[in-house]
């Protein structure tokens, strides 16, 4: 067979793939940001809808934890939700990059968990939640360039973005996975109802290998928020576990950003009882009103001492 | 360099075009041993050097066994093996010496510990050293002239497709084909795109998504039931054929584009109905590397019967250890020695019926896939333990997600695998004559892997041998 005959065979089959790699990638979008409910709908929401005074950010721990209907009733300010399963620091960053860039929220909370600051690869699979919102957010190119310089040849793809989300695009525009979701979500906040059947353990806190990059994109963050006068809390929220060295965790924060309000709940005996969590990192609805009560108490004394 | 990243895809663009565009033999295998470094650089960069200073040992050994005479012969080959194996023993064996050294020692409440080596294993150490062996034994059997060419010969052991993780090649079948001129044809760009395509297809979407499942089970086996690790290991076991036979088929692929034809490495394994004939089809490289180099020499079937049992357990054994320095592969080779010998006992016997072959022959793989897939011998203590006393129990399902692609794929593979077992007259999607149908299985493959392939996965399991 001729070269002519193979090179026009290659291109007929790059025209099909790249036509069927436009018109999938284009239905998935569309279907992607057509979901009303569920883990994609609230990240959309939080990324691209939110005008609330007040953004929580983080992971899981963070979105069970902060009751959005206290803290708009006990400070009268709108309040969001944007804590999402499995994301981390990073991926907390560059929503409230997102965020930042489109409206000016008076209060971002940003839950830490006592790993945040160490590198970890897992972290910059898990950006990937951040892909669909990449062409319309090149403000994060840079948090997304971080999981390697194939990326930006991976997201040629129309279809990458929602690579292995299939399933969960589908599920999300099923009216009855929209039922389903509508008792869970309140404003972003998903309450967890099961207790935990175990005793306090102890967990030692070790300092491992501090992701600097990862502190200079908080810090540069802060420094952002400062300029567009957001207040801005840093909290880590309660374990149900015995943490040791959590001072040095502590100290490891007032060391990196010492300039900004850090509310720490490590060992905070108010927790120490097991029916307020659903395991051993997560507060249930019980602890989860609890633990929002008792930080708006200390937020108020924020807005009142840093105004 | 791993074969599922854009990285290699880049790699690989640019070795083929600059392939074809050079029209001088001893250029394209100057361009295909610098990228062959580059592609191993990639890992470890200082590592070449022991790759240099085998490809050196074995192509002077090789000069020296083809030109002495008797005992000198074996002198050269003896220095060549030594220096192979020394190299293995060294970086993949000595912190396991050390370690039962240790062992024993405590136990003997001798307070001495040996220190062990804070070394990283070459990449695919066992697969070039193995395959060095192969030229310098070949050489010594009169089956092989020595190469005379060094770059060649660098070429022979560097060859990129199959340098981290085989086909091991023999010098019979790769040497000749690197002193001729391949011409761009037609069926090998294809032929060869079509398997390295079909290999991404195993990889991403069948390999790596078994993978999420069967490492949250495996990496915690304290915290799962007995129906979780059975089904754990009926899905590593397709994991690890699916990522084994990727690489080889990415590596039998990338060679037959540039017109090199690489040995088959697997032949459907899944659908043996004895263990024997299982060992045929599974790692075929280096199942008849063992038979041709040791078993034989160990006398092979010219011994009495027992002593060729004994010869056949031991060749496990030590493909046992070859895989890697622990004890749970020793005993997953030993396992697998100790089903062929008493395999070999029953069919003389008896005559078993083709789906109780089937049925026993993946009940007792799955069995030493627990061996080699456990992170420590006590871990596959446990998950043994558990189904000893199987309970029917809810399965963990941390994701169904991953579960029903992983379905996906596992259905396209067992359709292509079944049809291609047992209804080879009918012509799959990729075989297809009518082009449309070929160009529907193509883009079928493609838009799969770009929806469900798993983009962010690990190496091959079989780089750390």
């Amino acid at each position: 067979m001729s070269y002519k005959v193979f090179f026009k065979k290659l291109l007929i089959f790059s025209i099909i793939v790249l036509s069927v790699d436009f018109l999938i990638g284009k239905c998935l979008r569309l279907l992607y940001f057509n979901e009303t409910n569920g883990l994609h709908a609230r990240t959309t929401y939080n990324l691209e809808k939110s005008r609330e005074d007040v953004i929580i950010l983080g992971s899981s721990r963070a979105n069970h934890h902060y009751d959005s209907r206290i803290l708009e009733e006990k400070f009268h300010l709108s309040s969001y939700n944007g804590g999402r399963d499995g994301n981390f620091l990073l991926f907390n960053i560059a929503q409230a990059k997102i965020i930042l860039s489109r409206y000016t929220p008076k209060i971002i909370i940003i839950d830490l968990k006592i790993d945040d600051l160490f590198w970890n690869s897992q972290e910059l699979d898990r950006l990937s939640s951040l892909l669909p919102y990449y062409r319309k957010n090149l403000i994060i190119k840079d948090i997304i360039f971080m999981r390697g310089w194939t990326e930006r040849i991976k997201l040629l793809s129309n279809i990458y973005p929602f690579n292995s989300e299939i399933v969960t695009i589908a599920a999300g525009n099923f009216e009855f996975n929209r039922k389903r979701n509508n008792n869970n979500d309140i404003r972003g906040f998903v309450p967890l109802n099961s207790v935990i059947n175990d005793t306090l353990s102890i967990y030692n806190y070790e300092l491992k290998d501090l992701d600097f990059v990862k502190i200079k994109l908080l810090q540069t963050l802060l420094k952002e928020c400062k300029q567009k006068k957001v207040k801005v809390c840093l909290v880590t929220s309660p374990y149900f576990l015995k943490i040791g060295n959590s001072t040095l965790f502590e100290n490891t924060i007032h060391n990196y950003f010492g300039n900004v309000k850090y509310i720490s709940f490590l060992n905070d005996a108010r927790f120490n009882d097991r029916k307020l969590f659903a395991d051993k990192f997560h507060l249930n609805n019980r602890g989860s009103s609890l633990f929002t009560n008792i930080l708006v108490d200390s937020l108020r004394n924020l807005m009142i001492n840093k105004k | 360099m791993i074969f599922n990243s854009i990285h290699f895809l880049l790699f690989y663009i640019v070795v083929i075009i600059l392939y074809y565009w050079l029209k001088r033999l001893n250029l394209r295998i100057w361009l295909l041993v610098i990228a062959s470094c580059y592609f191993y650089m990639a890992f470890v960069p200082v590592y070449i050097l022991i790759l240099f200073f085998t490809i050196l040992i074995d192509y002077f050994a090789g000069i020296y066994i083809d030109k002495s005479q008797n005992r000198s012969r074996k002198f050269f080959l003896i220095i060549s093996l030594i220096a192979n194996i020394g190299i293995l023993a060294v970086f993949k064996y000595y912190n396991f010496f050390v370690d039962n050294i240790n062992e024993v020692n405590q136990m003997l409440g001798i307070d001495y510990n040996l220190k062990y080596l804070s070394i990283i294993l070459p990449i695919g150490l066992s697969f070039h050293t193995f395959q060095a062996m192969s030229y310098t034994i070949e050489v010594y059997r009169k089956n092989q002239k020595a190469e005379k060419n060094l770059l060649i010969y660098t070429l022979y052991v560097l060859f990129y497709p199959q340098l981290v993780a085989g086909p091991i090649e023999r010098p019979q079948n790769l040497l000749p084909q690197f002193h001729i001129f391949q011409n761009l044809k037609y069926e090998n760009i294809t032929n060869g795109l079509k398997l390295i395509l079909w290999g991404f297809f195993k990889k991403l979407v069948i390999a790596d998504r078994l993978a999420i499942y069967v490492n949250s089970v495996y990496n915690n086996v304290d915290n799962h039931n007995s129906t979780t690790f059975l089904l754990a290991t009926l899905l590593f076991a397709i994991q690890i054929y699916c990522d084994f036979s990727a690489y080889s088929e990415i590596a039998i692929g990338t060679a037959k584009t540039m017109g090199y034809n690489l040995m088959q490495n697997f032949n459907r394994p899944y659908f043996s109905r004895t263990i024997s004939e299982f060992w045929r089809r599974w790692h075929i490289s280096l199942s008849t590397w063992f038979k041709d180099y040791l078993y034989i020499s160990l006398g092979g079937n010219r011994v009495s019967i027992s002593r060729a049992k004994l010869n056949l357990f031991i060749v496990f054994l030590i493909s046992g250890l070859w895989h890697g320095a622990s004890w749970n592969f020793v005993i997953w080779g030993g396992l697998n020695g100790i089903y062929l010998i008493v395999e070999s006992f029953v069919l003389k016997k008896y005559r078993i019926n083709r789906f109780i072959g089937h049925l026993t022959t993946i009940v007792a793989i799955c069995f030493s896939w627990i061996f080699f897939r456990a992170n420590s011998f006590i871990d596959a203590q446990k998950i043994v333990k558990s189904l000893f006393h199987f309970k029917i129990e809810k399965p963990f399902i941390d994701s169904p997600k991953t579960l029903i692609y992983s379905f996906i794929g596992l259905l396209i593979l067992f359709i292509v695998e079944l049809r291609q077992e047992y209804f080879i007259k009918y012509r799959g999607f990729l075989n297809n004559s009518h082009f449309g149908i070929r160009l529907l299985g193509y883009t079928v493959l493609v838009t799969i892997i770009l929806c469900i392939g798993v983009f962010d996965g690990g190496q091959f399991i079989y780089f750390q041998f």
